[in-house]
């Protein structure tokens, strides 16, 4: 019997394949990138952007947005009452005015007339008050505001407890996301995913966990803006996932992280436009209660034995500046500080001196989470700080939540850890770096680093605090209370015809500094080219 | 006679449904007690840096009920998942079971069109592979096999972007369009992710397929149908192909727990909003609520499966019946 030639059942079956295939590419449209631009603003055009991660719900008094795209989604549907300035200050933004009085101890918001929420509710004092007191009724913010006064309808007087001078700088975050008072009491807790705001945009549908769409807020108080007809943010968790999307042109910005970046040629690439944002400092915390790191010469030694150029060379690929201080060199508070540098033999003379000085070897445990950078710096730090003679054990790495509480906790005596990134330090400075901060895992009692924090908070210019938080990062490099590695970055990869990332405008003309405080990006003045 | 048998096939179902009340009821205690047994305390995860104070710590224990004893804790969680209850996501504050059923339908999508591309994969490779008449073919779907299993699903995912998303175009990188929004967008979306997930399922059907298949073309009726003039074809997919296939009925219902774990990588990689992706993002942010309820659902799901597939297989091959009367 002889089996019949046929064609095989496997090339048979492809041609359905190839031809569904087909259909389904001329089906498919991709954002092709346009390297014409153009200056002028065009309205019009649906703009496409990933992020990390959603936001928990939208919520002022309960929200907790995992990393500034969630943030950013949030700030799209409402406006703030003031914004951050490049120069240090806080200008108003949903207000016309915020004023502190001579000692900052009462201060005046002024709204201008004529302004309304997305549902047409007025933006009016009354408003501003029934949002501000909620946030305060929840303890998470504006503790020290003794009582909420409407003295006119576009009038609130906020009273203090003491004077407080980084008040405005309270309201450009989420305590000041200003939330309409309708919407607020009508829908109760269905308002997380309901928001009613006073931003250029408003929620138009929520696909959890896959993408958030918005659409222009008709009431926008800014006339003219926004100039895109619809937002959509697409939830991408995996960084490489968010870099192919935009390469592959589903996407028109997305997160991405810089390295991964570089390495793909992003930043080169005249179909791209990349933009850096501060995301906080790398840091060594050292237990300043416990041995070794209780002697001011172990910390030198430790800090001169670590070689940080290379050490960002090496782990971030020279991506980020050398830290000195928990502020960024870009932070309008900070001041060149001198911190301990790289020098070998001196770090191998102060290993010796401590050895001499407490009849003990030198010898530290290094911790870190599990994070795979984490994990890398540890052992280049090993490696460095054994070439002076230190012998060093790294514990075993732990997850996240759980390092969290080791290092919280102080059960450690050197940690890897990070420092958010700031734009006004008042918060983390107070929790942080103030001996009885609740944060001040590093474990130190210093009263002149006490002090000038609580002065930096009653200094009215900032010129006066500038010098009080140049006391305070002096005092911490002197005695070496950490060590600081790195300014990190996150990045911003756009299309090219991605316009106006860069340029949120303030109504008096001048421009807002992009991607400093809590690193949001703003959509409301972009167009697509 | 057909009577007793048809009591004793019925106590076997009975005997089986017993076993999976058993084996429900163990997962999911072992289960919570492992992520009891996690070291530290959710609340650092949960709540900001700048929040993590003592008493904050404390309200988001009493929240989760970790103030209480292991027993009472999940007593009180059994009792709740029974009425539907699965708790709430702290991350978010939706019901857990709404986030499961909302999720439900991107999973169900994707593990379905791996399983249909898995078969239809696996057929063809088997009956090229049976033929000996074409060396060179059946030395090509040997070589696809081989490849397939060696071939981790997530590395044959970011494979697959890269050419076909990223330097091609042809389809999206990432991202889910639902089918009540576009079809050919949903295929466009649903593509890669179950290639990435079909293609090493295909390599594991065709490998049982092949065995049988050459194992039936031995048996006598088989080779009284050769005898007989019958074409070639009609032998393989006529006579052979059916009674062959039985032990992928099986294979199919084991391969679904497989295929909802690798789900987990693909969601993430190609950012499906299913399931996978909804357990991924409650381990990193410590959402004990939402893995829990995810773990419940899947054991659940993973042991009904089994025990239709078990049902369908005795109602494909009556000699399954008849072994169980004859016991």
């Amino acid at each position: 019997m002889r089996a019949s030639a046929r064609p095989a059942r496997a090339r048979l079956l492809l041609v359905p394949v190839l031809a569904g295939a087909l259909a389904v590419m001329a089906a498919c449209s991709s954002q092709a990138g346009s390297s014409a631009s153009s200056t002028k603003p065009v309205r019009g055009g649906q703009l496409v952007v990933a992020i990390d991660a959603q936001p928990t719900g939208f919520d002022p008094a309960t929200a907790d947005d995992p990393s500034p795209g969630a943030a950013s989604v949030s700030n799209e549907i409402f406006s703030t009452l003031t914004v951050p300035t490049a120069s240090g200050t806080y200008a108003p933004y949903l207000a016309e005015s915020v004023q502190g009085n001579s000692d900052d101890s009462v201060w005046t918001i002024t709204l201008r007339p004529g302004m309304e929420f997305a549902d047409g509710t007025p933006i009016n004092a009354a408003a501003i008050e029934y949002n501000l007191a909620r946030i305060k009724a929840t303890g998470a913010d504006y503790t020290q505001v003794k009582t909420f006064q409407v003295t006119s309808p576009l009038t609130l007087v906020v009273t203090l407890n003491a004077p407080w001078s980084a008040f405005p700088a309270s309201l450009s975050g989420q305590p000041g996301w200003i939330a309409s008072p309708t919407a607020l009491k009508s829908e109760g807790k269905t308002f997380a995913i309901k928001p009613v705001g006073s931003g250029p945009y408003e929620l138009s549908s929520w696909s959890q966990g896959n993408q958030i769409v918005l659409v222009p807020n008709p009431h926008f108080w800014r006339k003219g803006l926004p100039y895109l007809s619809k937002v959509t943010y697409k939830i991408i968790t995996d960084s490489s996932a968010r870099l192919s999307a935009l390469e592959a042109g589903n996407v028109d910005v997305a997160e991405v992280d810089p390295a991964q970046a570089a390495a793909e040629g992003i930043n080169t690439s005249s179909q791209y436009k990349t933009y850096d944002m501060a995301n906080g400092t790398d840091l060594v915390y050292f237990n300043t209660g416990v041995a070794p790191l209780n002697n001011i010469l172990a910390r030198r030694a430790v800090a001169e034995a670590t070689n940080r150029p290379a050490l960002i060379k090496s782990i971030w690929r020279g991506v980020g500046a050398l830290a000195n201080s928990p502020m960024s060199s870009a932070n309008p508070f900070y001041t060149p500080v001198n911190f301990p540098g790289y020098n070998l033999q001196q770090a191998k003379q102060l290993v010796q001196q401590y050895q001499q000085a407490t009849g003990k070897p030198f010898a530290l445990t290094l911790s870190s989470s599990n994070d795979p950078t984490q994990e890398l710096e540890a052992q280049a730090l090993q490696s460095m700080w054994q070439a002076a003679g230190i012998k060093v054990t790294l514990a075993a790495p732990q997850e996240a939540g759980t390092y969290s509480e080791t290092v919280i906790g102080k059960k450690y005596e050197a940690a890897i850890f990070g420092f958010p990134s700031i734009l006004d330090p008042d918060q983390w400075y107070t929790l942080i770096w103030t001996p009885q901060g609740v944060l001040n895992v590093a474990n130190y009692k210093n009263a002149i680093i006490g002090n000038a924090i609580v002065k930096a908070a009653q200094e009215t210019t900032v010129q006066g605090r500038r010098a009080q938080y140049a006391i305070v990062n002096n005092e911490i490099a002197q005695q070496v209370y950490s060590l600081f590695i790195h300014s990190s970055v996150n990045e911003i990869a756009a299309r090219s015809n991605v316009q106006g990332l860069n340029s949120l405008t303030l109504p008096d003309g001048t421009k807002a500094p992009f991607g400093q405080e809590f690193q949001v990006f703003p959509v409301e003045t972009m167009w697509l080219g | 006679m057909a009577r007793r048998r048809e009591r004793k096939f019925g106590t076997l179902i009975w005997r089986r449904l017993v076993r999976m009340l058993i084996t429900i009821v163990l997962v999911v205690t072992l289960t919570y007690l492992l992520l009891d047994l996690i070291p530290g305390n959710p609340a650092y995860s949960m709540l900001p840096q700048d929040q993590l104070t003592p008493a904050n710590i404390a309200q988001v224990d009493h929240q989760l009920g970790l103030d209480k004893p292991f027993f009472a804790r999940m007593g009180l969680w059994a009792l709740h998942a029974l009425q539907g209850n699965l708790g709430v996501s702290y991350q978010n504050s939706q019901p857990v079971a709404s986030l499961i059923v909302s999720r439900l339908p991107v999973t169900l999508e994707l593990m379905i069109l791996a399983q249909l591309i898995g078969l239809v994969l696996a057929l063809a490779i088997a009956l090229v592979s049976v033929n000996q008449r074409r060396k060179v073919t059946s030395g090509f779907s040997t070589l696809f096999t081989v490849i397939s299993l060696s071939l981790p699903n997530f590395i044959l995912a970011l494979v697959l972007v890269l050419i076909f998303a990223v330097k091609l175009h042809w389809f999206p990188a990432t991202g889910f369009t639902p089918l009540s929004q576009s079809l050919s967008g949903n295929v466009s979306s649903m593509i890669l992710p179950s290639l990435a997930l079909g293609v090493g399922t295909a390599a594991v059907y065709a490998q049982v397929l092949s065995a049988e298949l050459s194992k039936t073309l031995q048996q006598d009726f088989v080779q009284f149908a050769i005898a007989k003039g019958l074409p070639r074809r009609t032998v393989l997919l006529r006579h052979a192909l059916r009674p062959s296939a039985l032990p992928l009925v099986t294979l199919a219902g084991l391969n679904v727990g497989i295929l909802l774990g690798g789900s987990f990588i693909i969601e993430t990689i190609f950012a499906l909003p299913g399931i996978g992706a909804l357990a991924v993002n409650a381990i990193y942010s410590k959402d004990y609520l939402v893995v829990q309820g995810v773990v419940l659902f899947v054991t659940v799901s993973y042991v009904l499966i089994n025990f239709a597939v078990d049902l369908l297989y005795s109602v494909v091959d009556p000699r399954v019946r008849r072994n169980a009367g004859a016991s």
